[in-house]
């Protein structure tokens, strides 16, 4: 699919927001920081939050039809998306300024621990959106969901790792779960990987074309060019050179920085290189899932990559 | 009521007379291969209807399937439920899906979840545009009762193209459906189309004269 830069910023931005208001929240129930860290990740998880929110705006063509978007809240994904996420935003502005204009304890933990628990289903809605399309094969797996939810954490908490340097401060437990988010994420992506080039094989336009199995050539007729201006739901094939070049830098910046920051902890300035990587290598790994992701109709397309037998020896 | 099409795929030649009148009858917004408001760019506008060429083995075994592809009608339509505002709909009286521009935001949600890709977004007007059935012209009732269907089933020069309601078992589409074992595209994927295509039959096998010429001398030793 043509990956879209309203997509990326809202998806990408609306899980680092989550991330780091999960983490303020948590933080806040355990006492495991001084408030102004805690208000410090909530401002930052206010302002991304809300960046990511102006930027769905552009996602729409018609925004004088966007007076309708909450018609459909019964099947829609993307109408449950439009109300979860502009709810979130609110209750995480009322947490901020809660604690900056009330100052009351007890109010700020309510609506932290309400924000968490509002972003959290936001980021399972955004990722339903994308999970529950049948058509976009490399997208209609659970795994989707749960990479969606890792990506918040993994991003969330290398902000947050990143903060504690800037603030000259330290949060105990921090560093390992990040070591933990980023163990489970790596699994995750590499299972997401496998399951996107099996994607190319689900869909076939021989099935009940009365075609065979044989080699067969769709023939441009001329009025069908990349990138398919009108077609946006299919992309270019990636060629193998650009996957390799997509995903490792993906690997490179979304797990090794971060984990050299982990091995070089005591040196604050590897936090915020470790954050910084986070966040480009998400860029890349977004960028993968809308540009590497197989529809369905992509068969008919004449570009199709022909395929050899796979289990030949 | 389900309206559809049905395509008998030993008729259709691959002239692209549908495809042409379709885009001739409904012209609009990005809908031409070089529209007005920018005449001079890359020939890939818009297409509801696009005949697909699909060629299958090599010389002389070789053969071409041509396949009219536009919106299937699916009886599960999965552009419908995904549309946030409900510009995507399915009418009940008669089966056709159609969207409302004046809804669509173009989000485009609906063209990634259609699983044939005959969805087209026209950038120009900012909305997803597709078949229609033509439903402007079958149910008009000021054109004569012949001249209300579809403008590509009207300019079929094979008659490749049938008309008709799928739901009532007395209808022609219906019987060629049963009798000639029509099918669906990508039934795995659960839209079930009411746009139904009738299978090509064998090719039959080529002769050649040598063969005649030796089969005639066997018979003469």
């Amino acid at each position: 699919m043509k990956p879209t830069w309203p997509l990326l910023a809202l998806t990408l931005l609306q899980g680092l927001s989550v991330g780091l208001t999960t983490v303020a929240a948590t933080l806040l129930i355990w006492h495991l920081s001084e408030p102004s860290f805690v208000l410090a990740c909530q401002a930052a998880a206010l302002i991304t939050g809300g960046i990511g929110g102006i930027s769905s705006f552009f996602h729409m063509h018609r925004l004088s039809a966007g007076k309708y978007i909450l018609r459909r809240l019964k099947t829609s994904w993307l109408s449950r998306e439009a109300l979860s996420t502009g709810v979130y935003t609110m209750v995480v502005a009322l947490s901020v300024f809660s604690r900056l204009l009330v100052s009351a304890t007890s109010l700020w933990l309510a609506f932290s621990v309400a924000a968490a628990a509002l972003g959290i289903m936001a980021v399972y809605i955004t990722a339903m959106l994308y999970a529950t399309i049948r058509a976009m094969r490399s997208w209609h797996s659970p795994l989707t969901v749960l990479m969606f939810l890792g990506a918040a954490a993994v991003s969330g908490i290398s902000w947050a790792w990143g903060i504690t340097a800037i603030m000259h401060t330290s949060v105990p437990g921090l560093s390992t779960a990040l070591g933990i988010v980023l163990a489970i994420t790596v699994v995750l992506k590499v299972l997401q990987i496998r399951h996107f080039r099996d994607a190319d094989h689900l869909v076939m336009s021989s099935t009940g074309t009365g075609l065979s199995q044989k080699p067969y050539r769709v023939l441009d007729t001329g009025t069908t060019k990349p990138p398919y201006r009108h077609q946006t739901q299919i992309w270019p094939a990636l060629t193998l050179v650009q996957r390799i070049w997509g995903y490792g830098l993906m690997i490179v910046l979304m797990w090794g920085l971060p984990s050299a920051g982990l091995i070089f902890w005591h040196y604050s300035t590897f936090h915020i290189v470790g954050a910084m990587g986070v966040t480009l290598g998400l860029i890349f790994e977004r960028w993968m899932f809308f540009g590497d992701a197989t529809h369905s109709s992509r068969v008919w397309f004449a570009d199709e990559p022909k395929r050899a037998s796979q289990v030949v020896h | 009521m389900q309206l559809t099409i049905i395509t008998d795929l030993n008729k259709c030649v691959g002239c692209k007379s549908c495809q042409v009148s379709c885009k001739e009858h409904n012209t609009s917004g990005d809908f031409g291969p070089v529209p007005d408001h920018e005449p001079y760019r890359e020939v890939d506008g818009m297409w509801w209807n696009r005949v697909l060429s699909v060629e299958a083995g090599e010389y002389p075994q070789a053969s071409v399937m041509y396949l009219p592809k536009a919106c299937m009608h699916c009886y599960d339509a999965p552009c419908v439920p995904v549309c946030p505002t409900g510009a995507s709909y399915k009418r009940q009286d008669n089966g056709v899906v159609l969207i409302d521009y004046d809804s669509c935001i173009g989000c485009q949600l609906c063209m990634w979840a259609c699983p044939y890709g005959v969805r087209e977004f026209d950038e120009h007007e900012g909305v997803v545009k597709k078949c229609t059935l033509c439903i402007d012209r079958i149910e008009d009732e000021t054109l004569p009762e012949k001249d209300r269907q579809p403008a590509c089933v009207q300019s079929c020069p094979t008659h490749a193209r049938t008309f008709g309601d799928l739901d009532d078992p007395e209808s022609e589409v219906s019987k060629l459906v049963a009798q000639r074992q029509g099918f669906t595209l990508l039934p795995e994927l659960g839209a079930r189309p009411s746009v139904h295509y009738l299978p090509r039959r064998p090719m039959p096998h080529s002769v050649e004269d040598q063969e005649i010429d030796e089969v005639l001398e066997a018979n003469q030793s």
